[in-house]
């Protein structure tokens, strides 16, 4: 029995590093281009999806993000670096447009539990 | 519209307008967004050609609240009635094993039914959360609750009808009731965090009374332009910004400004959107309309402010991130180590192991600042005090040190000429004459309060050629008086002494003798032979000495600066009550005696008029800009302040530090209850559904926590 247990245990933190691992190494979706503006549309039902997404620098950005739940949790988008605090009406598709530096941009809902982020190279 | 081929209808009419650049319709927002030549084509057109072709038409609003607002209101009662629901069919279960204990099989088959339709119908959201979060290989709050409360579900099915052992059903249906009452629960208070935009927007007037054509109308705010002519009647709310230009009333600002004495407008003054009139009826031209209104300002100013986070809430959000898989394999390894190493029965190990994913609440780490950033800010708002984010809050809560600048900050900033010395032979009016002239081309504030003068003496200006100002000392220029040209030199003792200008030593002492009154002395040399003297005064406002006594024992420095020579700056220093007084330096070395100040590792806050002060204020660690009620430059400074009170720097202070402690409460309190939380599961010592409460409170405590600084005086 003790030997299953500890083969389990370490099983799962196995597992743990590998979705760390995965985690890190996510390249994210590519953008849709119209028009010089580089588009992204976001779904926002429990996470955000695509949670990664990557652009290019210099040109701007629009993100549609678009809420499919009720849930208190994800009303806000905030995009920290950038002042950027945005309602979600339920079923409304909101534009988020900037022109982003290279680096990474982090979105959370107010609370931080939705996660997401757009690399800029 | 019914479809999108209506849309498509209204679009082509649209686009076969004369003027019309590009049309757009939408048929899922019943929106058209039109681009057009504003010379061959107006709103009215194309209204009337959507109308033509059967369909009504309206100018959008900028502005959707109202919508928002009852979307969200109906989201919290939607929770509510789950609440509601849910708590309906788990008492007869919670009853039935926990009050009856009864093991019945009839009573196992009510259980599996009710606690059923909590399970997969409250409880489907959760699901449908894991389904997606899934899809994006990663897991969320709803990934815990659904294993929760599957495991403890699916163990007691099992139990019902395949194998021997204890039903949990209850553990179950309660846990998915406490999760639904917190999430209503935080809905509501969510809402009263972020009341204050909704108050502010709330302010605004919905129509306007103006004259066109010679005719009164009654519009819709949105109608209203630059260059209307205004009517407000007694009682009205006064729709835009703008300028009186007929009738005198008293305006109540205090919902832009937080003074609560109303102010005086006569013609020539600005009035603000928003504000309400009390007396008299005028009339104002319309200078600022739609986002451009002092109100929109703010509201947008609150807006950003909301959306930033404090730099210490930067870790809780990396630590958010990785909390949820972390707290599934801690739940899991939870599990193997009851089951597996200890021994222990599976019931126990399972319920430990439901315990473990339901109590976890990152959501608690992750409210801590925005919450209490969001009363802040809203609060600030409400008193006049507008804070640009989570940034500025931190560093006013640390400030050490404040410089205010001396003129319009601590001082009135409406100087007047108190007294005119003659000397040799021209006499008091022929200095006034000559001082006038040549200051009218100047734009120092002491020039305004010269020229004034000599306008209410009745003289008239002559006329001046080869103006110089020689910044921080004064102005040169020539004259003719009959026809015969003179050298004119007017400023402060330096302005004299490059010129070679001989000041005699009793003239010497009544100029010291009036700036140890806090008067600033000006010397007017005629062909470098000095002929009299102006001194100057700018009044300390009343509230300055108590915002320095206030700051004092908070234990911050204060300290002023200004362009006047040390005499005059010590006085006015004294008058107020002011730790040190940095005089005589030029408007272009403000910057770097903060610079200087900030070398010793104080945090350094200027306090200024945010226009002319812009470099010191952004030198400065914190920028506090100062308006004047009616002009804020509000793209300056960390913090705004609406009204010209010295007092609303020790309100801002304040209200930092009240921020800044609430969300230290809210992140220790969040930190500590899981780090103390999880091990209490871990070890089974708590039932599972207790744990699911406690997680539901965990995070309704940290907004009404951040809800109880709108109680905190300021």
């Amino acid at each position: 029995m003790q030997i299953i247990g500890s083969v389990l245990i370490l099983l799962i933190i196995g597992l743990f590093l590998a979705w760390l691992y995965w985690t890190k190494k996510q390249t994210g979706a590519s953008a849709k281009e119209t028009g010089g503006t580089q588009e992204f549309e976001i779904k926002v039902k429990g996470v955000y999806s695509p949670s990664v997404i990557k652009a290019k620098a210099g040109r701007p950005v629009r993100i549609n993000f678009l809420r499919q739940e009720d849930t208190e949790c994800s009303r806000f988008v905030v995009f920290d670096a950038l002042n950027i605090r945005k309602e979600l009406p339920r079923d409304q598709i909101v534009p988020v447009e900037f022109t982003p530096k290279a680096g990474e941009y982090k979105f959370t809902c107010d609370m931080g539990m939705y996660q997401g982020k757009l690399v800029v190279q | 519209m019914h479809c999108a081929s209506c849309a498509l209808m209204i679009e082509s009419k649209l686009n076969k307008l004369p003027g019309v650049k590009s049309a757009q319709v939408n048929s899922a927002t019943e929106k058209a967004t039109v681009e057009y030549d504003c010379d061959s084509c107006d709103s009215e057109k194309i209204i009337k050609t959507v109308k033509g072709a059967g369909y009504g038409a309206q100018i959008a609003d900028e502005e959707t609240v109202d919508e928002h607002q009852s979307q969200h209101e109906q989201a919290i009662k939607k929770e509510r009635n789950q609440f509601i629901f849910s708590l309906v069919l788990t008492i007869p279960v919670a009853i039935l094993s926990m009050i009856l204990r009864d093991e019945s099989y009839q009573s196992k088959l009510i259980q599996t039914i009710l606690a059923g339709i909590v399970q997969f119908y409250i409880g489907s959201r959760f699901y449908v959360g894991m389904y997606y979060a899934g899809k994006n290989k990663t897991a969320n709050m709803d990934t815990l609750i659904a294993i929760g409360t599957s495991a403890a579900y699916f163990y007691s099915l099992a139990t019902t009808f395949l194998i021997e052992g204890q039903v949990f059903y209850e553990t179950a249906a309660l846990l998915i009731t406490f999760v639904v009452l917190g999430k209503w629960l935080e809905a509501r208070v969510k809402g009263k965090a972020s009341e204050a935009i909704k108050k502010l927007l709330g302010l605004q007037a919905k129509s306007a009374r103006i004259i066109r054509a010679g005719k009164e109308m009654e519009v819709l705010i949105k109608e209203v332009v630059v260059g209307d002519i205004v009517v407000v009647r007694p009682g009205e709310k006064i729709p835009v910004d703008g300028e009186v230009v007929d009738g005198y009333s008293s305006v109540d600002e205090s919902m832009v400004t937080g003074e609560s004495i109303p102010v005086e407008k006569k013609v020539g003054d600005k009035v603000v959107g928003a504000t309400i009139n009390k007396t008299g009826s005028f009339k104002f031209k319309a200078t600022k309309v739609g986002k451009d209104t002092l109100l929109a300002q703010i509201v947008k100013f609150v807006e950003n402010a909301q959306g930033t986070k404090a730099p210490i809430q930067k870790y809780a959000d990396t630590i958010s991130g990785y909390f949820v898989p972390a707290v599934v394999a801690l739940a899991l390894i939870t599990f193997v180590v009851w089951y597996f190493l200890v021994g222990a029965s599976f019931v126990a190990a399972l319920l430990a192991f439901t315990a473990v994913l339901v109590i976890a609440c990152p959501c608690a780490l992750g409210l801590a600042t925005p919450t209490a950033i969001i009363v802040g800010t809203g609060k600030g708002a409400e008193n006049g005090v507008l804070i640009k984010g989570g940034e500025a809050l931190e560093i006013a809560g640390k400030i050490k040190t404040v410089v205010f600048d001396k003129t319009g900050t601590l001082t009135k900033g409406e100087p007047v000429v108190t007294d005119i010395i003659k000397h040799g032979t021209r006499n008091m009016e022929q200095v006034l004459e000559i001082a006038a002239a040549i200051e009218a081309k100047s734009e120092h504030p002491l020039a305004e309060a010269i020229v004034k003068k000599a306008k209410e003496e009745k003289i008239e200006l002559l006329e001046v050629k080869d103006f110089e100002a020689v910044p921080g000392h004064g102005v040169k220029g020539n004259i003719k008086i009959l026809d015969i040209g003179y050298w004119i030199l007017f400023g402060n003792r330096k302005l004299m002494q490059d010129s070679k200008v001989d000041i005699r030593l009793e003239d010497q002492k009544i100029g010291e003798e009036l700036e140890s009154g806090g008067k600033t002395v000006m010397f007017l040399a005629v062909n470098n032979e000095l002929a009299g003297m102006i001194a100057v005064a700018d009044t300390v406002k009343e509230t300055s000495a108590e915002a320095i006594i206030e700051l004092k024992k908070m234990g911050i420095k204060t300290l002023m600066i200004t362009g006047d020579n040390k005499r005059t700056g010590q006085a006015i220093g004294k008058q107020v009550g002011i730790d040190e007084v940095l005089a005589e330096v030029l408007p272009e070395n403000k910057a770097d005696e903060i610079k200087k100040l900030q070398t010793g590792g104080l945090k350094v806050a200027m306090v200024g008029d945010g226009i002319n002060d812009a470099p010191a204020l952004a030198q400065a660690d914190l920028g506090i800009a100062m308006g004047s009620g009616t002009d804020v430059a509000i793209e300056t400074g960390g913090i705004v302040l609406v009204k010209n009170d010295a007092r609303d720097v020790v309100r801002a202070i304040k209200l930092s530090r009240q921020t800044m402690s609430k969300i230290k409460q809210n992140m220790f309190w969040a930190l500590f209850y899981n780090s103390v939380g999880i091990p209490i599961a871990a070890f089974g010592l708590l039932r599972a559904e207790l744990a699911g409460l406690a997680m539901a409170l965990s995070s309704v405590s940290v907004v009404l926590n951040s809800l109880l600084l709108k109680r905190r005086k300021l």
